[in-house]
């Protein structure tokens, strides 16, 4: 079969090379000699998919257990697709070449809404039924990542979620797999699931009934199986230094969308913007030890020959030993040709000093996100950033040497009105007045640009502005409409998100299990690769809505009471739903609210509840 | 300072591999084996690596050579090995030598590509034979090219200098030698093209795979390693 896809197929196809396997690191274990076979699934090309960390630990950690073997699938892009489907073969892995169908485990990584109709069409081309009670043997379909906070319109499709640090929690759940194995990809389902769902971060969807109001709002959650607690956990790693961390990782040879040795320096963030959902549920901060990270890279660069060091993490400047590991790292590593990149900067001076001392090349643009254009409107969203620092932060770029501002916003926020939309453009427009002042002042010839990217707010599960309707998509087209008006100047570009998709995000982010036949019906309808301009089809979206009766209205824009039961309140991510209103009701006086890695506790309860706590290694920095 | 010349093979796990994916691939490949790498001057230093003509995505190859400067002089035998250890499977370090600092470019002296296609081939030896007879008494050969600005119809004959029909134990095969390096490439897919247009003669799913790279100076063809030294 794998000298056949060679020969026949590969050769036909766009970036045969994504389906290729082979690479530097990859592992190859013996098929029979191990007891639990598990596939990584990512429903997004390759591209997308090794440029993601969470496959790298989880790949490294269950491969080095002896009776464990984890190998990876991709969605193939459409012309793969059609010539799989022309011969009828199943989807298979890139390690082994085996057919989904024979894995034990297969393992999606939930990291966007839009990647849910690929999920169906990966299992339908492994030729596996798509719904959970029609695959009584296995394989056992499990999720994890951050849109398995709320599950739910994906429910029917999956035996089980994992919620959470997936490295704290994979490998007990593998064991307990391993007790029900029997044959190629066949598990003793019902049984399995039910000590499944004992284990903290384990949620099995189908032992919980669901009660609807005739207003299509949620009456009960209810378990029904005595296996099945209450309201399901998340696993917290509680110590991210001393966890496992893959040093020796796949090397793609196909360029791809991450193309670099990836640093985790920290996980969690608590600076609190109320519409961000990672910032609410990856909490506490947890930081790893400058020593450690020092010897990761080490092992890094002799393992891969990768070119570049990534320091990654929800806001790498916030990290307490940030300029020392820079300083270090570079000296180590810049003679050996290898460069250090921050993948995202905090909107200050500080991280426009350090990306001036890692961007020896002012190649490209340098990226900020004021998110809202209004002191007010930062003010109701959390985003602790004022205009000066904004200001200092690109007058800073400017002077070394960068000619070319990003700014990112975001439309549509809770209470927004049309003077915070012109203060965007106001913004703008002094940012580019700095760029030509500076620039002219050291006698270049160059011109700046400023380009503006606005993408539509979505409101998240589990987080203060889930109560929170999302704009209509009329009023969201007159809103780019009137940003696109003030915008027009020389130097200036205005990009703007399809709205039509933010609009699907927002449905599926705070959906309820009655999503699922929809999502069923447009994957019929077509519908895949959605993330995609390309392939995004909104009218058989439309379509599948209509098909399945479902309003999608009811979950995008309507606003939600407190008081309401929502489809995701039995998932327990450790922050309490008090602490998201009391959250909720600040940003309405538009009062702000401090982190609390530094300035005390603000009341969330994760640490409580959960017996973790912020860790931090380093002092906080002079300039915060 | 060093300069070397090296030969390598780039076999079936990594024929899809393109040339841009390759050279990744080589530099990793030096990191990994912590080789001192020169680099270019400037602001964006990149490592001085060139290598021969491109090869085709798909295709495999016994013979492809690269020049690395290095920026200390250390043993050829400990360099291979370093190389040996960190390379894929399907990246074979063959052989290498030192070059002089004068060395012409391996783009600019290799002139001739030497290609093996095999596969079930849909006539037998002796119509193969008449139909490349036939097709290399013709002036022209016309096969389509897609550039930026469109489809262009170039005239390949110039570019082949050998095309015959041959056999082995592992069965019959067609070799062909054709024009290669910054004078110009024929691939042998556009050869493959014209055969078939010629008459009809095809080879089902080919195996192309690059035998030799050749510095032709009008009467002798020479190998890369032997120049430049």
């Amino acid at each position: 079969m794998q000298q056949y896809i060679r020969d026949r197929i590969l050769p036909t196809v766009q970036k045969p090379a994504r389906y290729m396997g082979n690479e530097w690191n990859i592992v190859k274990k013996s098929w029979e000699d191990v007891k639990v076979k598990m596939a990584f699934a990512f429903p997004d090309v390759y591209e997308v998919g090794m440029s993601h960390l969470g496959l790298q630990i989880l790949y490294g950690l269950v491969n080095e257990q002896p009776d464990f073997l984890l190998e990876r699938v991709f969605a193939p892009w459409v012309d793969m697709e059609e010539r799989l489907r022309k011969k009828e073969i199943p989807l298979f892995s890139l390690e082994s070449y085996h057919p989904l169908k024979d894995f034990h485990v297969i393992g999606f990584t939930l990291q966007y809404e839009m990647s849910y109709t690929n999920i169906l069409n990966m299992l339908n081309m492994a030729q596996l039924p798509l719904l959970s009670e029609e695959r009584p043997h296995g394989p056992l379909v499990i999720g994890g990542g951050p849109c398995a906070v709320n599950p739910e319109p994906l429910a029917p499709f999956f035996d089980c979620f994992l919620l959470g640090d997936s490295e704290e929690m994979l490998l007990e759940v593998l064991e307990v797999v391993g007790k029900y194995v029997e044959g190629e990809g066949k598990v003793r389902k019902e049984p399995l699931l039910k000590e499944l769902a004992g284990i903290q971060g384990v949620y099995v969807p189908s032992f919980y009934r669901v009660q609807y109001r005739e207003d299509g709002t949620v009456d009960n959650v209810t378990p029904v199986n005595e296996a099945a607690p209450e309201r399901v956990k998340r696993r917290v790693l509680d110590d991210l230094d001393r966890s496992y961390f893959p040093v020796k990782p796949i090397v793609p040879y196909t360029e791809v969308v991450h193309d670099r040795m990836m640093l985790e320096v920290m996980r969690g963030c608590t600076r609190g913007c109320r519409f961000c959902q990672a910032g609410m549920v990856y909490r506490p901060v947890r930081e790893r030890r400058m020593e450690t990270l020092l010897k990761q890279a080490e092992e890094l660069v002799a393992h891969t020959g990768h070119e570049e060091i990534s320091l990654t993490s929800l806001s790498t400047a916030d990290y307490s030993c940030v300029r020392p590991l820079i300083s270090t790292l570079l000296d180590t590593y810049q003679d050996r040709g290898i460069n250090v990149a921050l993948p995202s900067l905090r909107v200050d001076a500080f991280s426009v000093d350090l990306a001036r001392e890692v961007q020896k090349v002012r190649k490209s643009g340098l990226t900020f996100a004021p998110e809202a254009g209004s002191q007010r409107l930062r003010d109701v969203i959390n985003k602790n950033v004022r205009e000066e620092d904004l200001l200092s932060a690109v007058t800073g770029a400017f002077k070394a040497g960068w000619t070319g501002i990003k700014l990112y916003f975001m439309i549509g926020l809770p209470t927004e009105t049309e003077g915070d939309l012109l203060e965007i453009a106001r913004l703008a427009k002094e940012v580019l007045a700095i760029g030509r002042r500076e620039l002219k002042e050291q006698g270049k010839k160059a011109k700046p640009t400023v380009t503006v990217s606005v993408s539509s707010f979505v409101p998240k599960a589990h987080t203060p502005f889930q109560f929170e309707p999302q704009d209509d998509r009329q009023v969201l087209k007159e809103k780019q409409e009137l940003l696109a008006r003030h915008l027009r100047e020389k130097g200036l570009k205005f990009k703007w998100h399809n709205r039509e998709m933010s609009f699907l995000e927002a449905v599926f982010a705070r959906g309820s299990r009655k999503l699922a036949g929809t999502i069923l019906a447009a994957w019929k309808n077509g519908c895949r690769f959605d993330s995609w301009e390309e392939h995004f089809n909104f009218d058989r979206w439309q379509a599948a809505f209509e098909q399945t009766g479902v309003n999608p209205d009811f979950f995008a824009n309507r606003r939600v009471d407190y008081d309401e039961v929502l489809p995701w309140d039995h998932i327990d991510v450790g922050v309490s739903k008090r602490y998201l209103i009391k959250e909720h009701r600040r940003a309405i006086e538009e009062s702000t609210t401090s982190d609390c890695r530094w300035d005390g506790c603000t009341g969330c309860a994760i640490c409580q509840r959960f017996g973790v706590d912020n860790r931090l290694w380093g002092e906080r920095h002079a300039t915060d | 300072m060093q300069l070397i010349r090296i030969k390598f093979a780039k076999g079936e796990e990594l024929r899809f591999l393109s040339h841009l994916d390759l050279m990744r691939t080589v530099q990793r490949i030096f990191r990994r084996a912590r080789l001192p790498l020169a680099y270019s001057q400037g602001f964006n230093p990149h490592p001085k690596i060139a290598y021969s003509p491109a090869l085709p995505v798909g295709v495999t190859s016994d013979t492809e050579y690269l020049d690395v400067e290095l920026a200390e002089k250390l043993q050829l035998r400990e360099i291979k090995k370093k190389l040996v250890e960190q390379s894929p499977p399907g990246l074979e370090i063959k052989e290498l030598v030192e070059i002089k600092p004068e060395a012409r470019a391996l783009n600019v002296v290799i002139n001739r590509a030497e290609y093996e296609v095999r596969g079930d081939i849909n006539i037998s030896r002796d119509q193969c034979a008449a139909c490349l007879e036939k097709l290399l008494a013709k002036r022209e050969i016309l096969v389509k090219k897609t550039t930026k600005k469109g489809m262009k119809e170039k005239n390949i004959r110039p570019g082949i200098f050998n095309l015959e029909c041959a056999e082995d134990q592992s069965g019959p095969y067609l070799k062909m030698l054709v024009l290669a390096g910054s004078l110009g490439n024929v691939r042998p897919e556009q050869v493959l093209e014209a055969i078939d247009k010629e008459c009809a003669l095809r080879v089902d799913t080919p195996r192309i795979k690059r035998t030799g790279l050749y510095i032709f100076d009008g009467e002798r063809y020479l190998s890369p390693l032997a120049e430049g030294c």
